[in-house]
């Protein structure tokens, strides 16, 4: 036995851990942390995953009461924020965590984008992310279908003609693609395992290829070695700080999802009209509202098409060494443009008055 | 930072100003709305954009310091690179083309706000009568200056209620006319009613309960409704301090990480 393990010993935390650690091999999950990984900016992802936990418990709760039959949907909605056991708070955590995760997912992102993180040799981890945001708009819209208000409705309707327009490909989204199950629990289906499963591999890869590769240096580093300066520093704080930190972020957000869970309660709207449209969607779809205003429902195919495909790019695109923002003004001008146009479409989209899509499609 | 904010601002009115001329551009497509789309709010956004990407992509931001990535670094009078001008000689034509495209936003903003003004006081009405009625009675909604032949949804809308009234059809002059049932069973409140199309027009109708009537203005108790929670002092207090609890941990844990050093990497 060495002196450190020694030392370990008389510390019964670490013995238990010790104990642990000897039987489940967890510290071969560590790798080296560098000191600014600790920072806000490097952080978001962690930040993210604890926000996805949350979800994962407060949706198994919700699932013991919810009934995904379209005539009792609602009912069963009302019935969690009405009688469950803590069923209203339960669901309004389940709620804002959503929001905040849909919002580090973005900010993650945006992070990761601005200072050219996804170079050489991350480039596969950046389209893991891609498709890690895909699932979170995915589960992000089941979810909305779940409610099954109005809003729900419309979003389901809207499901379904992008299963039309997508031709012999969309049978899944189309509500003929079998009697046997309304759509509704498909899509609960999806909500509760198809989407969370394919999270679950995508997130497992993406945490393999940030210990493959580490954090990305800061774009300063990464720049003065590729001009022969010394490598960026791997290390300078440890794997235990940097999760403690990401557990810490992560009990914030859930203090601060429950106070919001107790002050503005996940909203419910009335049982749905069919033939009615008046609602928007949540905040995250809105920048998609104002082109299915102009080009109708087409757009909610090739405008996402186009920007997935215009990020998935940027790694094959911008092709040079460095990372700095300086070095790659074309890059960041135009994820600048996106970002602000982005933004004003929201705008446009929350200001202006609903239209009907749907029914201009039929 | 007076800088950084007025640019910011600068993005603000412009976003503002293409909103509006947006907004314009698809109702009417005036060349007004266009103009204040493409003259005003774009370039009040490519400006204050420039100006707050300007800094991130090596341009100066004040006498002798650069910033890089939003890192303050000193630059000796020896050590500058020909990116590192040390004056603000290049923000000048940004924000004498923002101060521009403010003193432009202001005035196109009254214009547009008045030509709005202009619009929305157009022809297209929608009127309910009576504008207040007992549950189970009928009142007459008539719309005019509508797109000829095309349809409108109507809808009534309340507090966690929306019932449809039906289809109408607009005639050949833009107009229609309905006499419709408010179902009995509406509790009394302010509702809107809607004539939805491509656009959505609201009028106000007041409801009041039919006598005998169960329905009130709350939540019913059929269970179609969401009733705020009523919760114990203990229970709420429970809550509350589970809460603190659990920030205050989260907070420690985010403040004092790098205390735990745990295992080194394997």
């Amino acid at each position: 036995m060495t002196g450190a393990s020694r030392a370990i010993s008389r510390d019964p935390w670490r013995r238990i851990w010790a104990a642990i650690d000897e039987r489940l091999g967890l510290s071969g999950l560590a790798y080296p942390v560098p000191a600014h990984a600790n920072g806000i900016g490097y952080i978001l992802g962690g930040i993210t995953f604890f926000g996805f936990l949350i979800l994962a418990a407060t949706g198994v709760w919700l699932a013991q009461f919810y009934d995904p039959v379209p005539s009792a949907a609602h009912e069963s909605v009302v019935y969690i924020m009405n009688v469950a056991p803590l069923g209203d708070l339960v669901r309004g955590i389940h709620f804002w965590v959503a929001n905040v995760v849909m919002a580090t997912v973005l900010l993650h992102m945006g992070r990761v984008f601005a200072t050219g993180a996804y170079k050489r040799p991350r480039e596969a981890n950046w389209l893991i992310g891609l498709g890690l945001l895909a699932v979170t708009l995915g589960l992000i819209f089941t979810g909305t279908v779940l409610k099954w208000d109005q809003e729900g409705y419309e979003a389901l309707g809207h499901n379904v003609e992008v299963g039309n327009l997508l031709g012999a490909v969309g049978f899944w989204f189309s509500p003929e693609f079998t009697p046997s199950l309304p759509i509704l629990g498909r899509l609960y289906i999806a909500h509760i395992a198809i989407l969370p499963l394919l999270g679950v591999l995508l997130l497992i890869a993406h945490f393999l290829l940030v210990k493959r590769h580490g954090i990305s240096p800061l774009p300063a580093a990464a720049d003065a070695a590729v001009d022969g300066g010394p490598a960026p520093a791997r290390d300078g704080s440890t794997f235990a700080a940097h999760v403690v930190r990401m557990t810490g972020f992560g009990l914030l957000i859930l203090a601060a999802s429950t106070v919001l869970a107790l002050v503005v309660p996940a909203g419910l709207g009335p049982r749905p009209v069919p033939g009615v449209e008046q609602t928007k969607p949540p905040w995250m779809f809105l920048p998609l509202y104002p082109f299915e205003d102009w080009f109708g429902l087409d757009a909610l195919l090739w405008v996402p098409a186009i920007l997935f495909g215009w990020f998935a790019l940027v790694p094959f695109i911008d092709r040079s060494p460095y990372r700095s923002a300086r070095r790659r003004r074309v890059i960041v001008a135009i994820g600048l443009l996106i970002a602000v146009a982005l933004v004003g479409l929201a705008l446009y989209a929350w200001f202006t008055v609903p239209e009907a899509h749907l029914q201009e499609a039929m | 930072m007076a800088t950084i904010l007025f640019r910011v601002l600068l993005v603000a009115l412009g976003l503002g100003a293409a909103e509006i001329g947006l907004t314009g551009v698809v109702t009417d497509g005036s060349a007004s709305a266009w103009a204040l789309l493409l003259l005003v709010g774009m370039p009040l956004i490519v400006a204050g954009s420039a100006g707050i990407i300007g800094p991130f992509l090596g341009a100066p931001v004040r006498a002798g310091r650069s910033v890089v990535l939003g890192r303050p670094r000193r630059i000796d009078r020896g050590d500058r690179s020909p990116g590192d001008r040390p004056t603000t000689s290049s923000d000048r034509p940004i924000v004498a083309l923002a101060a521009l495209g403010l003193a432009a936003a202001l005035a196109s903003l009254t214009a547009a706000t008045a030509a709005a003004h202009e619009v929305g006081g157009g022809a297209e009405t929608l009127a309910v009568e009576p504008t207040s009625v007992t549950a189970g009675e009928s009142v007459v909604v008539a719309g005019s200056g509508l797109e000829p032949d095309t349809e409108r949804v109507l809808v009534l809308a309340g507090q966690n209620l929306v019932v449809d009234l039906g289809t109408v059809t607009v005639d050949a002059e833009g107009s229609f006319q309905k006499e419709v049932t408010i179902p009995s069973h509406l509790p009394s409140g302010a509702y809107e009613l809607r004539a939805i199309g491509d656009e959505t027009l609201t009028v106000t109708l007041t409801v009041t309960a039919a006598a005998g009537s169960e329905a009130t203005s709350g939540p019913s108790s059929t269970g179609e409704t969401v009733a705020p929670r009523q919760r114990s002092a203990l229970e709420l207090g429970l809550i509350l301090g589970l809460v603190v609890v659990i920030g205050v941990a989260g907070a420690f844990l985010v403040w004092r990480a790098e205390r735990f050093r745990g295992p080194s990497p394997v």
